[in-house]
């Protein structure tokens, strides 16, 4: 049995462009299981992962044109991470890991409520900062909101050191952030 | 939901906008990690690969310069200069489906040539009306000639919107990345495009200008600074005496005088990079750290001061021993080291109450404010470091580099002598390789440790 060549993502886009309904079904053959796991990671409930990831095609579809993604995983990824933490924050599921996770973010997330339209682009350069490995676990643990347990895993290192690594980043980062102005 | 945990979902959420590379080299980092299979960066042709060579590039900008030229000749006249736009920056824009309009902006970004990423930050407000930002980014540097173009760009447009606020006023916060690709963004004005699409193509509606360049204050002329002599070594590496083994940082403080700037003598800032060189077990481990950029400061008395974490992956990559850690400047020339010592986990158990005994030779040494010996255990060369407050064995008398012999207790593990009951440290000699295993006097000499004047024996 032979199966037919995935798409790429600029075939998949030009489908979309010339609004061809299969585009949703290549998205969903090529990257359903990636955005099921970005909203199970915050969601943790397949029912409500999988509506997301669903709302998730109807907001591609509408999206493009005029969008022309050239990342389509992550053009994807950002949308169902968006719609997830939305269905979150509207209290329909719970997560213990995530609350982990927000329990940690929340030692270098600054007092202030007002506009923190800086944030995204402090924290960037922030991140651009530190050593790739670091940097990398940072952006698994607190945008894909992967498990300790699971990174744990995966580098080989034991979950306490892990968790102290990350805690050591996340005092560089309440660090960095007070020095330009914010109240962490 | 706490209160907390929805500022923290506000936080969790704002880390949707970091550059998509960021996220991509993270899950690929992850994916290498559980499959144990490198991931390549996706493959070009022979063709791309020739484009994006500098062969490439050199030959593309001559086939346009001869068409241009040709253009030129047959139409016999000068180029046209560059018209701007007839829209000035801060016009209004038409952006969204919806038929709402507002005003974009730019905060002026003023980077170091050379820096591989810019930001700006878009801003948008329109009163009366929901917004939803969307349309793509054209972003053109202005030369002599004209206006040429550098990349054209969308944004991630569905993910931004905003209500009017009690004012009446929905404000839109956007940060625009703009990526060094193929051959980078020199110094110079760049004019960024906000553009709509009419059905067709993409069309300009509005711009504003930033400036990607040295910082000004680095463009004004440099003081004549007298440089010391090198033996002045104005940078010094500070670690603690010593770490424990299984914790997995270590603080590094590097701190540089503003004479320091003979490194890059035309900066106000030196770039030190920090790498250390494991001995013994680790002798083939490196550590780089990337490099960082250390400026004077006022506050400290005119020293750069650095200080950082060095992650030591315990157990699998770094062993207890003695370490040099080595400050580099951006040439790759070390400006001077330090050594420290990665203990055991349990040298704290050291005692002097049992019985069983084990004598075991090596050299004594004193840095950094602590006592540690280098010991020969299976023709292997091992440390143990000592707690000056806790240590019941009198150190007094010993200096750096004398030959030592200590009366151990029954080893714990047989690894390391370390996890022994220390009761004695004899003194032999002061620093006669004699009294030492020739593998231990090699191992001293390639740390730069003299052990060459034998004298006489206790």
């Amino acid at each position: 049995m032979t199966h037919p060549r995935p798409l790429t993502d600029a075939e998949i886009v030009a489908l979309y462009l010339a609004r061809d309904e299969s585009a949703v079904e290549h998205t969903a053959q090529a990257y359903g299981h990636y955005c099921m796991t970005v909203a199970m990671n915050i969601l943790n409930s397949h029912p409500d992962a999988e509506e997301c990831v669903n709302d998730t095609y109807l907001r591609a579809w509408n999206s493009i044109p005029p969008q022309r993604p050239t990342v389509l995983r992550l053009f994807l990824g950002k949308i169902t991470r968006h719609l997830a933490i939305d269905r979150y924050r509207a209290g329909r599921s719970r997560n213990r890991e995530l609350e982990v996770a927000l329990d940690e973010i929340a030692e270098f997330l600054p007092a202030r409520e007002e506009d923190d339209g800086d944030l995204p682009m402090l924290l960037e350069g922030f991140l651009i900062s530190l050593p790739a490995e670091e940097r990398n676990l940072f952006v698994l643990r607190y945008w894909h909101g992967h498990s300790v347990a699971r990174l744990s895993k995966a580098f080989g290192v034991k979950p306490n050191n892990l968790s102290a690594r990350l805690y050591r980043t996340r005092e560089k980062l309440r660090v960095y952030l007070t020095e330009r102005g914010y109240d962490v | 939901m706490k209160q907390e945990n929805q500022r923290a979902l506000n936080a969790f959420a704002a880390l949707n906008a970091l550059p998509d590379d960021l996220i991509l080299n993270a899950e690929r980092a992850l994916t290498e990690a559980e499959t144990g299979i490198a991931i390549a960066p996706k493959p070009q042709g022979r063709f791309a690969r020739f484009l994006n060579s500098g062969w490439g590039v050199a030959a593309i900008a001559g086939i346009v310069s001869i068409i241009v030229l040709v253009i030129m000749i047959r139409a016999g006249k000068e180029p046209a200069p560059y018209e701007p736009p007839v829209k000035p920056a801060g016009s209004t824009i038409e952006m969204s489906s919806e038929g709402a309009s507002f005003t974009i902006s730019t905060e002026t970004a003023n980077y170091p040539e050379g820096t591989n990423r810019f930001t700006v930050v878009l801003t948008g407000k329109v009163k009366g009306e929901a917004i939803s930002v969307c349309g793509g980014w054209h972003l053109e540097r202005l030369t002599d000639n004209g206006a040429e173009a550098v990349e054209f760009f969308y944004t991630d447009d569905a993910l931004v919107s905003a209500q009017p606020d009690k004012d009446a006023y929905a404000t839109v916060k956007k940060t625009i990345y703009g990526t060094n690709t193929g051959g980078g963004f020199p110094a110079g004005t760049y004019r960024l495009h906000a553009t709509k699409h009419d059905g067709e193509k993409y069309v300009s509606v509005a711009w504003c200008e930033f400036t990607v360049g040295i910082p000004a204050e680095e463009t004004e002329t440099p003081p004549i600074m007298e440089f010391p002599p090198a033996h002045d070594r104005p940078y010094t590496v500070t670690t603690p005496n010593s770490i424990e083994y299984g914790a997995t940082g270590l603080p590094i403080t590097v701190t540089a005088t503003e004479q320091g700037v003979d490194l890059m003598p035309h900066r106000k800032y030196s770039i030190v990079k920090l790498a250390g060189v494991a001995n013994g077990a680790g002798a083939d481990q490196l550590q780089s750290l990337e490099a960082v950029v250390v400026r004077p400061d006022e506050q400290t008395g005119g020293y750069a001061v650095y200080h950082d974490s060095l992650t030591l992956l315990n157990p699998n990559e770094w062993y207890p021993g003695l370490y040099r850690l080595y400050a580099l400047n951006y040439d790759g020339a070390y400006i001077d080291y330090c050594d420290f010592v990665i203990c055991e986990e349990d040298y704290e158990h050291l005692t002097t109450n049992d019985p069983d005994k084990t004598v075991e030779r090596g050299v004594f040494f004193w840095a950094n404010g602590s006592p540690f010996i280098n010991l020969s255990w299976g023709g292997e060369v091992y440390p143990v470091s000592f707690s000056v407050e806790t240590d019941t064995v009198d150190f007094s008398g010993l200096t750096t580099g004398d030959v030592v012999e200590m009366v151990m207790g029954e080893f714990v593990e047989e690894t390391f002598p370390a996890h022994g009951y220390l009761y004695d440290i004899r003194k032999l000699s002061d620093g006669s390789p004699s009294d030492l295993p020739a593998a231990m006097v090699g191992a001293m000499e390639d740390m730069g440790y003299k052990i060459t004047e034998a004298k006489e024996s206790e």
